[in-house]
């Protein structure tokens, strides 16, 4: 019998096999986190209009749990236990409360890296981005870089590609790890820096696969979970 | 806020940008741009540079990052702060190789270089440390001009949760299931609610799998027997991660093998109790299918390979859904041997443009004769109309005409 895995499991796998001769290794959180972890140890304090901007859902009677609106939330409490250096990636399901569309869903994927060590620069962060967009979409691709501001990162870049001499597509914000989040990560920053980038897995699955509508992903319809079959050969 | 060309000109004595090179300017320096008609842009400013309200500071700025004459009215440029930075401390951060000489850049946009640092103008609240100044060294010299350096390669840790959640996935579609991804709000009651749901309806957040299966399940009413299977957060009196196995339309050998085969694939330590759906819960959820078994448990309690590997899985371009319901058929074909089945729906899809999906859904061996009987299903659609039952015959028709040659019998 002829079975399929969810497109999403397939991408996320991928991202995960390009980083693994880096030394990434894979965990996955929680996906109801405190807003600490999701925003004070983020740099995102209550009074930043960052923070208004991530539209997040609250549980009620739980005060301060939230569904996480990014998988970067899953970094504090992992990242307390460990001594750099690390390379870590979190793939998981997100949740922001806005209306949706062909391109936005409430729920979605993202996968959250993180590298840390005394070294790792934005040259090596510009070198991953491009290698993985290489990788996983086209070995014939533009790049353009950004700058962007992002409470968590500084310098803060966005990536975008080209194919074909097409228009520019916006892929993803990143960038240096912030000092101050390195010192919530109990490091120096001083001593310690590194990379970090969220990519949206929905928008990588809407230009690899051609869709044009990301909420099938979660529709359950066969028609298009029936369109991924294992590689025989 | 928006921005003429007149403007520019005005401020920005030697620039000759078109609005579309004016946005693209301010967008490589992170505000959001929108070309307004061929003389205006409009302009987003980037989260962190409330400054840049006054057009005279985002013209000052732009013209510092792209090296061009302001002429109009500079802000505060006095020096409010001291950053002590080396071009060491710059070049550790981005990856480059710049001599010391790239810190007097930084003059284009209001600092004082010195030997004991450099001097923040005090329109800059943005700027407060080393990594600060390293960034705007680098709009300097251009994002774009920084060289890719390719990480260390090291030895990845063991990442035993991710893998041994992939290796159930991996089974389970082996056995024949297919994975579905659902939402995890609900209408089911549970203690774990939303303060402001995103639908009232389902104010909830999942205490099991099934009600997700269920959905998928009333997606897709043509599919008669098959399974669906899901791994995902469930709230109980503990967020967990479980996997849901919901199997439909086989009756009893059929049925039991699959489930078996779902067993196997998860290797639980915990006792599976598989339950009968019933059939005031299928009415409720929509579902048109029968014979609905479901089971699930904790992938903590899976004993599968925590071992590294990759799924042999191909991400491509996807054949475009009718918003027409498709057409379902099965063919069973006997005599066929198992290297040809296996092309059988590779050929299929690129042969005929109305297919969808063309699948292998059983197989069976005559023990007394070892003849191999398979069985495909062909998911067929077309964009503009739904098939009319003379279009579907015909269809029909064609399939079995391309499967005889594969076949050494009468195809069913």
């Amino acid at each position: 019998m002829t079975g399929h895995l969810h497109p999403t499991t397939i991408l996320i796998d991928k991202i995960v096999q390009y980083f693994r001769p880096y030394g990434f290794e894979v965990y996955t959180g929680p996906e109801v986190v405190s807003t600490f972890d999701s925003f004070d140890a983020l740099n995102i304090p209550a009074d930043h209009p960052a923070r208004a901007g991530f539209d997040t859902f609250y549980l009620k009677d739980k005060p301060d749990s939230i569904l996480r609106p990014h998988t970067t939330a899953a970094h504090l409490q992992e990242v307390l236990n460990r001594k750099p250096p690390y390379r870590l990636l979190v793939p998981g399901r997100n949740f922001r409360n806005e209306s949706t569309d062909a391109t936005h869903n409430h729920t979605f994927y993202q996968i959250d890296a993180l590298a840390i060590d005394t070294k790792t620069n934005l040259a090596n962060l510009i070198e991953s981005l491009e290698g993985l967009f290489r990788t996983i979409i086209s070995q014939e691709l533009d790049f353009r870089i950004r700058g962007s501001f992002f409470p968590f990162t500084e310098p803060s870049i966005e990536l975008d590609i080209r194919r074909n001499g097409t228009h520019w597509l916006e892929m993803l914000g990143s960038g240096m790890v912030n000092p101050s989040v390195i010192s919530a990560f109990g490091l120096d920053p001083e001593v310690y820096q590194g990379y970090a980038f969220g990519l949206g897995i929905e928008r990588v699955l809407a230009i690899k696969c051609e869709m044009n509508d990301i909420r099938g992903l979660l529709s359950g319809d066969y028609r298009l979970l029936g369109q991924f079959t294992a590689e025989t050969k | 806020m928006k921005l003429t060309l007149t403007d520019l000109h005005q401020k920005i004595s030697d620039c000759s940008w078109d609005a579309q090179q004016l946005a693209d300017a301010l967008s490589a320096i992170g505000h959001e741009t929108e070309v307004v008609n061929d003389q205006t842009v409009d302009i987003t400013l980037t989260t962190n540079r409330a400054d840049c309200k006054e057009l005279d500071t985002l013209l000052f700025d732009l013209a510092g990052v792209s090296n061009l004459t302001f002429t109009g009215t500079k802000p505060d440029t006095t020096a409010a702060k001291t950053v002590t930075i080396t071009i060491d401390e710059v070049n550790k951060i981005l990856g480059t190789q710049l001599e010391a000489d790239a810190l007097n850049w930084l003059t284009r946009l209001g600092f004082t270089v010195k030997s004991s640092g450099v001097g923040v103008p005090a329109y800059r609240t943005d700027i407060a440390g080393v990594s600060d100044i390293a960034e705007e060294v680098a709009r300097l010299y251009g994002f774009n001009n920084i060289k890719p350096v390719e990480l260390s390669h090291e030895t990845a840790p063991a990442s035993d949760s991710y893998y041994k959640t992939l290796s159930v996935k991996k089974a389970l579609a082996e056995a024949g299931l297919t994975e579905t991804l659902t939402y995890t709000f609900t209408s089911e009651q549970n203690s774990w609610q939303l303060d402001k749901p995103h639908n009232n309806d389902e104010p909830y957040l999942r205490s099991s799998l099934l009600y997700g299966l269920l959905k998928t399940m009333a997606k897709n009413p043509y599919i008669k027997r098959g399974g669906f299977f899901e791994v995902g957060q469930v709230f109980l009196n503990q967020e967990l991660e479980y996997v849901g196995v919901v199997i439909f339309g086989y009756k009893d050998a059929g049925r039991e093998m699959l489930l078996q085969k779902a067993e196997q694939a998860i290797q639980s330590t915990e006792k599976i109790e598989i339950i009968q759906i019933d059939q005031a819960v299928l009415d409720k959820y929509d579902v048109k299918q029968s014979h609905v078994y479901f089971f699930e448990t904790a992938t903590k309690s899976s004993t599968q390979s925590t071992e590294p590997f990759a799924l042999n899985y191909d991400l491509h371009p996807i054949k475009p859904i009718s918003k027409f319901p498709p057409t379902v058929r099965d063919f069973t074909v006997p005599g066929i041997t198992a290297e040809k089945a296996g092309e059988i729906t590779k050929l299929a899809i690129k042969q005929f443009p109305e297919l969808l999906i063309a699948e292998l859904v059983d197989s069976y061996t005559n023990p007394q004769t070892n003849e191999l009987s398979v069985t495909f299903r062909f998911i067929f659609q077309k964009m503009e109309t739904s098939f009319t039952d003379e279009e579907i015959n015909a269809f029909s028709q064609r399939l079995a005409g391309f499967l005889k040659p594969y076949g050494a019998g009468t195809i069913q």
